[in-house]
Parts: structure tokens; C-alpha cells; sequence
């Protein structure tokens, strides 16, 4: 157990020396305890735990009607799959922490079923693999299955001794992932491949290589049991809700921020409902394309920064299937492909007789369908799915469909670097513009994910501390 | 839509406004409630990383049952404030490869004061 805190030591050591330099004629902001977060994820969710924790006044403005940001588990389908993030890695310690503190309950996922391939249009069964004549690999790498191709980047890796993963040392030798992959002398089938389902790009040749070394180093240095996943057992965004839940204040929902201004005493936002909320500091914890929503002064070097960061395009088409049509035709449940469908994933729901499918489609293949109403867009999709599992057809239901580049809170599943991009752009778009701080995934070190939006909210809250200190 | 307000001379006049003079450092407890708690506990429990408290007594690498990296293992010694702050400073030059992932740079200050409040947990 750790030791009570002392929480009001704190405070007589730190805030009320900063009453004294604050000086705003405003009573109720001026006392260096309001903390203004705009955005309900993760990250400002943990933001606000922790400035609370430490006796701060914090309040939490959201845009949308619901707490969880890309955490969206879509409860009204049948197994509350996850249209946001859905992977909680075993050494993601503030995540399984705070979920033991606030009782969320955890557990390991039911297995997502083995994948056939669909390569150049010829369908391969995954025993068939290294022997298909559809298998585009040559000799020494045809064993390799499509979705492993990636993970040989590991034999290689200078991120498995640091993980200053855009250090300029590293940085300089940054290059786009295709040509990256080539001088690493991986055979062009197999760039093709990895290109087909990257996510970690758009396109193979907006992606930088060094990224790819840090989501495989990430990978590389777990082994074993460290590699079992975990997810909050009725749907991930359970884990959002009961960290709002616990804040002083209820988190405000369905207002979005239009501008936040600063002076040399406070801030200010200006709310859609017209209401304004006055704070000694803003936590900024949003995706850049939602933050790039909202009217702010930067400086113009971090302006300019995030403007042309990217993010990753998602769209998900979620059914519900009523039998194991598969086991019939000798097929393993899902499916890899190379085309337009992206990768479809089969998993049983517990205690049901019925699985859950998502069909997973990403990068620049998402482009057309972003553009299409959502009847078109699901029947799109359903007709190439149709084509691929004809015997699906008559047991599949099409539950939800999320598009993640559309959504203007989100503006995409995640960020995504640039070839040499992180150099500078990483630390520049987490850096401290006056009383302004930030968050969000795309800000965190160590981790991406769950846990990097975790990992940004503390590191935010550090920065708020000492400033207030 | 979509653009920052680029207001450059604004921003810089604004910066150039006092705001708060630098305070005290960030206390030790506060460190570890913030930036340590969610992965060490100072009991018994094991979370990802191992239990902290008594670690002025340990050898490095030393908690019964924790599944330490073979990296950290090799530094061998027992802690001390020294070799805590250079642990914390930078993981990955005091044990290459090590699986402890913080990232969140502390500033030296703040380092030497999480380091001293651990040594002196019992």
C-alpha cells in the first residue's frame, strides 16, 4: 500500500506561493488552483485525476456527448466491440493500475480466430501459406505469413537498445518505410504486402521507418506472458467513465471549446453554449485535428507543426455473424487480404453462440468510402465482403460502421509521423505555449495507444505542477 | 476552420509577461504519486514493476519473484541515492535493453528528490 499523501503540505508549499504571484483580481481563478482540460480522453481524463488528486479545482470540457475520446466501445452491438482502442498490453502500468483503483474489471480477450489470405485475388488457406502458388514471396522468406512480414524489422532494430526514437542521431537516418525496407533488403512482395494493411501510414511511402522500429521495438522487447493483452471486460470505454466519475466536478459534455485566449494571469475559453470558464491553466488533451478546431495563439513554428502532422485513416464496418460459416469450407475465420477489404477479424463472442466481425480497412484505401454517404459506404463494403465469404451473407448482420477520419473530434484513428517528421515536430507539438500545455497520444515518449494517451496525461500534469509550483 | 490563429508578436509579447516566478521543486512524494505509483507500489504488490518500498536495503534487482530484465540484473550493488538518480536520469544507459518504459523526462532537481524520498521509504 503507499503512504497517505500529504496533500495539504503540498499545497501550503506550492499554491499558496503561487497566490502570491498570480495577482489576477479574480478571486475564483486567481488562487492558482483552476485547471481548465479540454478533452474528455484518456488523457485529459488523466490529467484531471491526477491535478485533482493533488487538490486542484479541475474542470473537464468535452465537444462530444459521451467521455472516452477514441476509446468508443459500441455498446448497442451484440459483444461491445471496440470501435476505438482495444488493446491493453500487459506493461501498461497506468492503465491496469487505474483500472484496479477504481474497480474496473478486466480480462484476457476471447481469441481473435486465425486469418486466411487473400492475395491478388487468389484465396490461400493458411496451412497452403508457404507453398501457395499465389504466395508472391520468394524462397527463403515464403513461410512468413502476411501479417508477420513487419516483425523482421526486429533483427534490426536500433530501438531495442534505446527508445529515444527521434533523437537526431537516430533521426538522420530516417527515410520513407518502402525505400527503408528495400535497403534492408526486403523483397519488393513483401514490401507490397506490408503496404497493403500498414498502420502506421497512410501510404508505405509517407511512413517513416523510424516509427515502424518503434512500434516493433515496443513488440521486441516484450516475450512471453508479458505479450498477453488485457481489455475491460463490458468495453473498454467502462475505464474513461469510471475515471470521470471520480473527478470533483462532473465532466461537461456536448460543449465544444471555440477559442481559449491567455493573458498573463489566466486563460480563458469560450465555450458553443456561450459560457465561458476562466483557469490559471489549459490542459489541451486532444487530437491535433480537433485542436486545430479551436481559435488559439502559438507560437508559429508549433503552429506550423501541426498543421502537417497526419493522421491514420480507419474505417470499420462491425457485423454480427449468427454461425461458423467457415468451418464448412475449411476456413479459418478471418481474413488477410492485399485488396480493397483490408484485413477482416472473427472473433466468438463469450457466452453467445454468435461471433463478432469487424472489417478493418485503413490507409488510403479509406478514401473513397470517407467520401460516401454511410448506406453507400456499408453496402460498399458488404458487396466486396459477399464476394470474398458468399456464405456469410445469409448469417451476417451489419451492426455499426465507424469512420474515424470523418469524425471532426478525431480527424483519424491516430497520429502518424512522417519520414523525419519526429525529429522536431514530436517535441514541438507537446511544447508549453505560455499557460497552454498538451496532451493527447501523439504527444507520449514511451508508449502509443491506451497507454501513451495515459503516459501524456501524467507527463501534462507535471508540467501544470511545476508551473503552479 | 481547421487553421490556427497565427498570431506570432502576440504570443511573443504575451510570453514576455510575468507570470509565476519559479517556484519550489516538485516534492519527492509528489513525484512518486505522479510519475511511479502506477507501476511500483511501496508494499508488497507487484504491479508491472516491481514493490519500492525498503529499496535502501536491496540489492538491485533483488525483489523475490519479480521478473527482472537480465539487463538491470547485471548492474548488480545495492541502491543507493547515486545510482537511483542515474537509474531515473536515463534506463536505458544504466541497463541497456531494460524493460522499464519512462519517458517522462524529469528535470535533475526533481530526480534527486524522488531518489532521496525513496531511500528513505522503510
Amino acid at each position: 500500500m503507499t503512504t497517505p499523501l500529504s496533500r495539504r503540505r503540498f499545497l501550503q508549499a506550492s499554491i499558496v506561493s503561487a497566490i502570491g504571484g498570480a495577482n489576477t483580481g479574480k478571486a475564483e481563478t486567481g488562487s492558482g488552483k483552476k485547471i481548465l482540460v479540454v478533452g474528455a480522453g484518456l488523457a485529459g481524463l488523466n490529467a484531471a485525476s491526477i491535478m485533482t488528486r493533488w487538490g486542484f479545482d479541475v474542470e473537464v470540457i468535452e465537444a462530444r456527448n459521451r467521455v472516452g475520446g477514441r476509446l468508443w466501445t459500441l455498446d448497442h452491438v451484440p459483444g461491445n466491440p471496440e470501435g476505438g482502442g482495444n488493446v491493453i498490453g500487459a506493461d501498461y502500468g497506468r492503465t491496469l493500475f487505474t483500472a484496479q483503483s477504481l474497480g474496473v474489471p478486466l480480462r484476457t480477450p476471447p481469441a481473435t480466430l486465425p486469418s486466411d489470405y487473400l492475395i491478388g485475388g487468389q484465396r490461400i488457406l493458411r496451412p497452403n501459406w508457404p507453398s501457395a502458388v499465389a504466395n508472391p514471396l520468394p524462397e527463403s522468406w515464403r513461410g512468413v505469413t502476411p501479417e508477420r512480414l513487419l516483425g523482421k524489422l526486429n533483427q534490426n532494430n536500433p530501438l531495442l537498445e534505446t527508445r529515444r526514437w527521434h533523437d537526431p542521431s537516430l533521426m538522420a537516418d530516417d527515410k520513407p518505410a518502402d525505400k527503408g525496407l528495400k535497403a534492408l533488403g526486403f523483397p519488393e512482395a513483401a514490401i507490397q504486402l506490408i503496404s497493403a494493411n500498414n498502420s502506421y501510414g497512410n501510404r508505405l511511402e509517407d511512413t517513416s521507418l523510424m516509427a515502424l522500429y518503434r512500434v516493433l521495438g515496443e513488440f521486441g522487447r516484450l516475450s512471453g506472458p508479458a505479450l498477453a493483452l488485457k481489455e475491460v471486460t463490458t468495453g473498454n470505454m467502462r475505464l474513461p467513465e469510471a475515471m470521470a466519475n471520480q473527478l470533483k466536478r462532473p465532466v461537461s459534455l456536448g460543449d465544444p471549446v471555440l477559442r481559449v485566449t491567455q493573458s498573463a494571469s489566466g486563460v480563458s475559453a469560450l465555450l458553443a453554449s456561450g459560457r465561458s470558464v476562466e483557469a490559471d491553466l489549459a490542459i489541451l488533451a486532444l487530437p491535433i485535428p480537433a485542436l486545430k478546431r479551436i481559435e488559439l495563439s502559438l507560437p508559429e513554428a508549433q503552429a506550423d507543426v501541426l498543421q502537417h502532422i497526419a493522421y491514420h485513416k480507419v474505417v470499420q464496418l462491425h457485423c454480427i455473424v449468427e454461425a461458423p460459416y467457415w468451418r464448412e469450407y475449411g476456413e479459418s475465420g478471418s481474413w488477410w487480404t492485399d485488396g480493397p477489404l483490408g484485413r477482416l477479424f472473427m472473433r466468438p463472442i463469450p457466452g453467445d453462440h454468435r461471433h463478432n466481425l469487424t472489417v478493418w480497412i485503413n490507409g488510403n484505401d479509406c478514401d473513397r468510402l470517407n467520401t460516401m454517404n454511410e448506406p453507400d459506404c456499408e453496402a460498399a463494403i458488404t458487396t466486396a465482403l459477399w464476394k470474398l465469404v458468399p456464405a456469410a451473407r445469409e448469417v451476417t448482420t451489419v451492426a455499426a460502421l465507424v469512420r474515424w477520419q470523418p469524425d471532426i473530434y478525431a480527424g483519424g484513428s491516430w497520429a502518424i509521423w512522417a519520414p523525419g517528421q519526429a525529429n522536431k515536430a514530436h517535441e514541438l507539438a507537446r511544447a508549453p505555449a505560455g499557460r497552454l500545455f498538451f496532451a493527447g497520444e501523439h504527444t507520449a515518449e514511451a508508449y502509443r495507444g491506451i497507454e501513451g494517451a495515459m503516459e501524456s496525461g501524467e507527463r501534462v500534469a507535471l508540467e501544470a505542477l511545476r508551473f503552479l509550483s | 476552420m481547421n487553421s490556427f490563429k497565427r498570431r506570432a508578436r502576440e504570443f511573443a509579447l504575451l510570453c514576455a509577461l510575468p507570470v509565476f516566478a519559479e517556484g519550489a521543486p516538485l516534492s519527492g512524494e509528489l513525484l512518486f504519486d505522479v510519475a511511479c505509483r502506477a507501476c511500483h507500489s511501496l508494499g508488497a504488490d507487484h504491479r508491472v514493476g516491481p514493490p519500492l518500498g525498503g529499496i535502501a536495503r536491496r540489492e538491485v534487482g533483488s525483489v523475490e519473484g519479480y521478473p527482472y530484465s537480465e539487463a538491470l540484473m547485471a548492474t548488480g550493488g545495492n541502491w543507493t541515492v547515486a545510482s537511483l538518480a542515474a537509474w531515473l536520469t536515463d534506463p536505458d544507459r544504466f541497463a541497456p535493453n531494460t524493460t522499464m518504459k519512462y519517458n517522462n523526462e524529469l528535470t535533475a532537481t526533481e530526480i534527486q528528490e524522488l531518489s532521496e524520498w525513496l531511500m528513505a521509504q522503510p
